[in-house]
């Protein structure tokens, strides 16, 4: 029999929610309901929180005012009391998923509630986790402290793919003070368990002063391939995952200046960003470490996996230069010299605005919006995108443009939800596809026209 | 040449270690450990909840000033949370049934249970020493509700859609953060809840950080008592913190010592301090720093002020360096960018600050020929051995200088009675040994109170221990008699 009990009662307490959206959702009629059961293995799970997210409303930062309730001892749980809306049912229960491959206590399942509708029999299965646990140390056997473990999850299309949403919380992906990692929170399946980092994986977060440690697989392996599987079953706890890591390599630096390519002048300002380079001259990823050359126009990352990048300047839209790629290799030691050369590119701005909507909430979101601009250039070896920030009137602006064409659409981040891209005009005419930019070209009076449709794309 | 001063002085009764155990870093593997597990009250483990553990006294037993949390960690799947690499101390361990993944707890209850199953008042306390561990530091949770204390904070429309309005609740006695609410988007006026606060005396705040040249806001603090029931109808007013603003010149001299490196000003740590003994929580709240750096044209800002008397103080990186002046333009208060005309010696009296001041263009001048001095209290006798605890002072003994808040300096006695005084003007002082004050860390700098800085006049007068520092002199191996008075 499971285990389930928890702490006895439904949690909802008097409110002291006062927030607009609040008043907002006050106005609407709710009558709306959904019930439904929680189950284990066919048995009823008791005393489970059951959870709604509403999909057209804020997260309420009260927890209070959550719409919540407790599974009885059949299981059964019934939330009453709601607006017309598309809610996410999520059953909270540490140490179980509500679905086979991995579903936690965040997304939930979706269920449409009309006006007034008793939604009935949703019903949700969960599973107990496993568990994987085990001990990180170096060749000699000393405990290594707190370092980072990998996890990653054979899927269906036969891919490895490297999560850490299992659990709880981010804690359990580093070794405590003995060395020792657990694991827990996860669903039925095949796993690989690592430390350490590939190379060419940028900036190293936590390099213990400096040190890089490959990644190495348990038990001590340096690829997939020689990896051992750990099979989870419903329940499992699997111990003696132990690691042993290779000696560590000095993590790398790469320095170098940035100068104008017209004048040879330092470039002081520019924020430096590296892609990736694979050995098949495609470049993935984009890293910004957040590092600007400096007023003799000298910069240094530190910290770097050893590795081939790209280096630039950043196409992040407030910087008024470009540059071509730079390519080093740090995989011998670190790399001093590197020269980039910056070119002032044009410049593209304009408005968003929204229609087809009078709700506040809604219009009000406008400055959180996202939109992209893509621009293709044959000045640079690489398509850029810039995220350019919305004020509170709607204007944007991006600059540093190469010659090329650029694209603008919807960014479809959280924030956006609900929007979609209806058109973009210049000077008043809707534009086919793409703008023309450039060195030395201004182009303003861009109007990106979203729609509010509600829906959560 | 060795010079011998005589001293004397009351011993101080306290004994506190001049060095508590500063070397060990939460990074290694040195400092305590504490594990438990927490359950619920039907004896369920509690998964992914987080536990906090609070040092309350240091490792010799004095209670700490101000409680902090030292760490925050989650139960696994067992219950089970593990703390290491601790300061070694003795702490209180609770949890409040929350997790850090979920927007909602699956827990019940909102109020802190302590280790074993207890409010504070009850808290087992347990003793981390470097490199020992407390295993069985269970929480047997109970889910209480506790008290709430709602609320409005209201704040100017200047500040209105703003994001990241809080409002926190500190204990009185020991200045923990009892509660927290975080409300989102700012509007004038924001209704608030801090849940789960047990019985007590507490000062209430609301704070909108922000960075950059935007000052963030805060409410005066609020005196909260919660006896047996929840707290309503608490109103908070926020208004715009002060900041502090100016250059720091180094004067060039012709009689520049020698060998000495060049420094750059921009190596220069400028500290503003209030004239207060306690921090006030307003401060503590906003991520307030005394300590800014100086960038490369000398500029400085300190920010996020309260209403206060506040102080410079400098940290110089070159041993040649003494601060020889700061002066402020005359009326600054509330007004940006104001050329100085008349000069106001912000050395001397310090800088007063309202709500939302902004005061800027203050220079402070480093002049080069500092010289420093060091020196060790000895016993003239077997039977009257120096305090455990003092401090020495050093005062200007020109009559001219009397008012020179810049030339005082006091540090406290180290081991074997050593003290060392640097970056000091040259010129004639005296020197004193005065007890330490009872409260650890201190409070303001005697100097900075024209009343005691008479004082203080007074006794080094009396005691006729005098010296006099040429520039660039480095008085080194300097012996003092102690003398016990009776």
């Amino acid at each position: 029999m499971q285990k389930l009990s928890f702490a006895l009662g439904i949690l909802i307490l008097p409110s002291a929610f006062h927030s607009v959206q609040a008043q907002t959702a006050e106005t609407r009629i709710k009558t709306g309901a959904i019930s439904g059961r929680v189950m284990v293995k066919g048995e009823p799970a008791k005393n489970i929180l059951v959870y709604l997210r509403q999909v057209s409303s804020w997260t309420p930062s009260n927890p209070d005012a959550y719409l919540r309730a407790r599974t009885d001892e059949g299981g059964r749980f019934r939330i009453a009391g709601l607006a017309a809306d598309i809610y996410y049912v999520i059953p909270l229960a540490p140490g179980f998923v509500y679905s086979a491959d991995g579903g936690t206590g965040q997304s939930g399942k979706p269920v449409k509630v009309s006006e007034g509708e008793n939604v009935e029999n949703v019903d949700i299965e969960i599973y107990r986790c496993g568990v994987i646990t085990g001990r990180v140390t170096d060749s000699r056997g000393k405990p290594l402290i707190e370092m980072q473990v990998q996890i990653s999850r054979l899927e269906e299309d036969g891919r490895w793919i490297s999560t850490s949403s299992y659990g709880a919380s981010l804690e359990m992906y580093v070794t405590d003070d003995r060395g020792v990692y657990r694991l827990y929170g996860l669903p039925v399946g095949r796993y690989l368990v690592s430390v350490g980092f590939p190379f060419s994986a940028g900036a190293v977060p936590n390099s213990r002063r400096g040190t890089f440690y490959p990644q190495t697989f348990h038990p001590k392996a340096a690829n997939e391939s020689e990896a051992k599987v750990i099979e989870i079953t419903e329940g499992a706890e699997i111990d003696g995952v132990d690691i042993i890591a290779p000696e560590p390599t000095p993590t790398r630096s790469i320095s170098g200046r940035v100068i104008n390519a017209d004048t040879g002048q330092p470039v002081e300002g520019v924020e430096i960003v590296y892609n990736v380079k694979l050995d098949n001259a495609r470049y993935i990823n984009y890293w910004s470490p957040g590092i600007t050359s400096r007023a003799n126009g000298e910069f240094s990352l530190k910290n770097m996996s050893p590795g081939k990048y790209a280096l630039m300047a950043s196409a992040n839209g407030e910087s008024e230069f470009f540059s071509k790629p730079v390519v080093c290799d740090s995989r011998d030691g670190d790399v001093n010299g590197v020269e980039i050369k910056v070119h002032r590119g044009g410049s593209l701005s304009g408005v968003v605005v929204i229609e087809g909507t009078n709700n506040p909430e809604a219009l009000a979101k406008l400055p959180k919006l996202a939109i992209y601009v893509h621009v293709r250039s044959d000045q640079v070896n690489e398509p850029r995108r810039d995220n350019p920030k919305i004020s509170d009137d709607g204007s944007f602006h991006v600059r540093g443009l190469p010659q090329g064409w650029a694209h603008i659409v919807h960014a479809p981040l959280t924030q956006s939800r609900g929007f979609s891209l209806a058109r973009v005009e210049h000077n008043g005419a809707v534009v086919g596809d793409w703008i023309d930019v450039g060195p030395g070209k201004r182009v303003t009076g861009v109007r990106v026209v979203l729609v509010y449709t509600g829906r959560q794309q | 040449m060795r010079r011998v001063l005589i001293l004397s002085g009351c011993a101080a009764a306290l004994f506190i270690s001049l060095n508590p155990v500063a070397s060990s870093q939460r990074e290694s593997i040195y400092g305590g450990v504490i594990t438990g597990r927490v359950t619920t009250l039907t004896g369920e483990p509690m998964v992914g909840v987080q536990v906090v553990a609070v040092l309350v006294k240091s490792l010799n037993g004095d209670p700490e000033r101000r409680q902090s949390v030292q760490g925050r960690r989650s139960t696994d799947d067992r219950g089970v949370y593990r703390f290491y690499g601790l300061r070694p101390g003795t702490y209180v361990v609770f949890t409040r049934g929350d997790a850090v993944s979920w927007p909602i707890s699956p827990y019940k209850g909102y109020a802190p249970t302590y280790h074993p199953s207890s409010p504070r008042e009850t808290a087992a306390e347990i003793r981390v020493t470097d490199g020992g561990e407390a295993t069985g530091v269970d929480i047997n949770y109970r889910g209480e509700r506790g008290h709430n204390v709602s609320g409005v904070a209201i704040v100017g429309e200047a500040a209105r859609g703003l994001n990241g309005i809080s409002v926190a609740l500190y204990d009185v006695s020991s200045g923990f953060q009892a509660g927290i609410q975080r409300l989102g988007r700012v509007e004038t006026q924001n209704y608030f809840t801090v849940r789960g606060v047990n019985d007590g005396e507490y000062e209430i705040v609301a704070s909108v950080h922000r960075s950059g040249d935007d000052e963030s806001l805060v409410s005066p603090p609020r005196r909260v008592t919660v006896n047996g029931g929840d707290v309503g109808g608490v109103e908070l007013k926020l208004a715009p913190l002060a900041s502090i603003s100016g250059k720091v010149v180094v004067e060039a001299l012709p009689d520049a010592c020698e060998g000495g490196r060049k420094s750059s000003p921009s190596e220069v740590i400028v500290f503003t301090r209030p004239n207060t003994k306690a921090m006030l929580d307003v401060r503590q709240f906003v991520r307030f720093r005394p300590g800014v750096s100086v960038n490369k044209e000398g500029e400085f800002k300190s920010s996020g002020l309260d209403p206060n008397r506040y102080f410079i103080s400098l940290r110089l990186p070159d041993e040649n360096w003494y601060a020889k002046s700061i002066v402020a333009p005359a009326a600054t208060a509330g007004r940006d960018s104001v050329e100085p005309v008349a000069a106001y010696d912000v050395g001397r009296d310090g800088v007063a600050l309202k709500w939302g001041d902004r005061v800027s263009g203050l220079i402070v001048t480093i002049a080069d020929g500092a010289a420093s001095l060091r020196g060790r209290l000895e016993a003239e006798s077997e039977s009257s051995r120096p305090p455990a605890r003092g401090v020495v002072h050093l005062v200007p003994a020109e009559q001219a200088a009397a008012d020179d808040v810049l030339r005082y300096a006091e540090v406290p006695m180290g081991r074997n009675g050593a003290f060392e005084f640097k970056n000091i003007a040259p010129g004639k002082y005296r020197l004193l040994h005065r007890a330490a004050p009872n409260e650890p860390n201190g409070g303001p700098p005697t100097a900075w109170d024209a009343n005691e800085r008479a004082k203080l006049r007074k006794e080094a007068e009396a005691m006729k221990v005098e010296i006099e520092l040429k520039a660039c002199q480095r008085a080194t191996d300097q012996v003092v008699k102690y003398i016990q008075r009776p």
